[in-house]
């Protein structure tokens, strides 16, 4: 079995790791963030009448965005095109795409590509909760064939600002990468 | 004065790392590589509109990544495009800027540009220009009434040099596929 070089550790203490630049890092690199379960920290933003999006994070110099997709019962999110590239892990409920055959249910992942479209549907009674990693632009279509909306991390940030904004929320630091 | 803390090497000679997943690299990287981008022995220059030609250099279809040389030969004019990726550009001839800003890129300028920016590029020079550039994510062209009207990525770019190829009979370079 292939193991770790370095020692098991079983000491709750911080080692101090050599750092020849800590200071640079303190000044000018940025700290990784913590979003919290509660709707204080990011709360549900209505998609639509029978889903919501919990924003998680925005990284506008990659054109990224992090966040929880949750649609409350049987529905669909419409035939969308992705050219950038997504990651997501189903949490609750399940879903699957009408162009593959797999199902997703909590603990699965699956990976989308940039070129690749495809119509997101869940059957699970209670819908379906997942944790969607992507970057770049997002395309929407309609029943024609028509590209209606591209959404990408501008559109997903206005979505989390407005609701914010109407629902005086305050707006968390902590989704700004 | 700050010093690098590797120690300084002027002996040609390769250093055997003792990388430990090396078989998993042989078997799964892609593999650095060389493309010659002076000559047309590795990628032909394929005309982009009467005035401009794209030379391809590489595609990388997981990330919605290309990279080409984009050549305007005479003074001319890109129209306004809205970026959904990170753009690097570096200028290897003429001069380049754009009406939205106040610089003039010259050779070995370099030209960064973010997510959600459009503009309007412009070269004056007689010769016009020869822009190096690294990439990311989709190009929304618009036409003079901000109407949408193509929006070029990785597929385009790759059909883009692969149509050109096939039409005169131009062996497809695999080492522009990343």
């Amino acid at each position: 079995m292939a193991s770790m070089k370095a020692p098991p550790s079983s000491a709750y203490e911080i080692v101090q790791v050599p750092e020849l630049y800590g200071d640079l890092i303190r000044a000018r690199g940025v700290e990784g963030t913590y979003v919290g379960a509660g709707e204080a920290e990011s709360p549900w933003v209505p998609f639509g009448d029978n889903a919501a999006i919990r924003h998680l994070a925005f990284d506008v110099r990659e054109n990224v965005y992090v966040n929880i997709l949750w649609i409350k019962g049987p529905g669909v999110i419409g035939t969308h095109k992705h050219r950038g590239r997504v990651w997501a892990i189903g949490l609750e409920g399940s879903f699957r795409y009408l162009e593959y055959d797999w199902v997703c249910k909590p603990g699965e992942f699956i990976t989308e590509t940039p070129g690749t479209a495809h119509t997101l549907v869940t059957d699970d009674p209670n819908g379906m909760k997942a944790l969607f990693h992507m970057q770049g632009a997002n395309e929407f279509f309609d029943a024609e064939g028509n590209h209606v909306e591209t959404l990408d991390v501008w559109w997903f940030m206005n979505h989390y600002e407005t609701y914010c904004r109407e629902n005086g929320i305050a707006i968390n630091k902590q989704l700004y990468l | 004065m700050t010093v690098m803390t590797a120690p300084p090497s002027d002996k040609a000679a390769i250093v055997d790392v003792k990388f430990p997943h090396k078989a998993l690299v042989e078997r799964l990287s892609p593999g650095g590589r060389y493309i010659d981008a002076a000559t047309d022995v590795d990628s032909p220059w394929v005309p982009f509109g009467d005035n401009a030609a794209i030379k391809h250099l590489a595609f990388d279809v997981r990330q919605n990544l290309f990279s080409n040389i984009l050549w305007v030969k005479a003074p001319g004019v890109i129209g306004t495009h809205f970026h959904r990726g990170t753009i690097t550009m570096v200028c290897l001839e003429g001069s380049v800027r754009y009406l939205e800003y106040d610089w003039v890129a010259t050779p070995g300028g370099l030209i960064l540009e973010t997510p959600g920016e459009s503009h309007t590029l412009v070269t004056d020079h007689p010769q016009g220009c020869k822009l190096f550039g690294w990439m990311q994510g989709p190009i929304d062209f618009y036409d003079e009434d901000a109407n949408l009207i193509d929006t070029t990525d990785v597929w385009w770019f790759i059909n883009h040099y692969e149509t050109y190829c096939r039409e005169h009979g131009i062996a497809i370079n695999p080492k522009l596929y990343l």
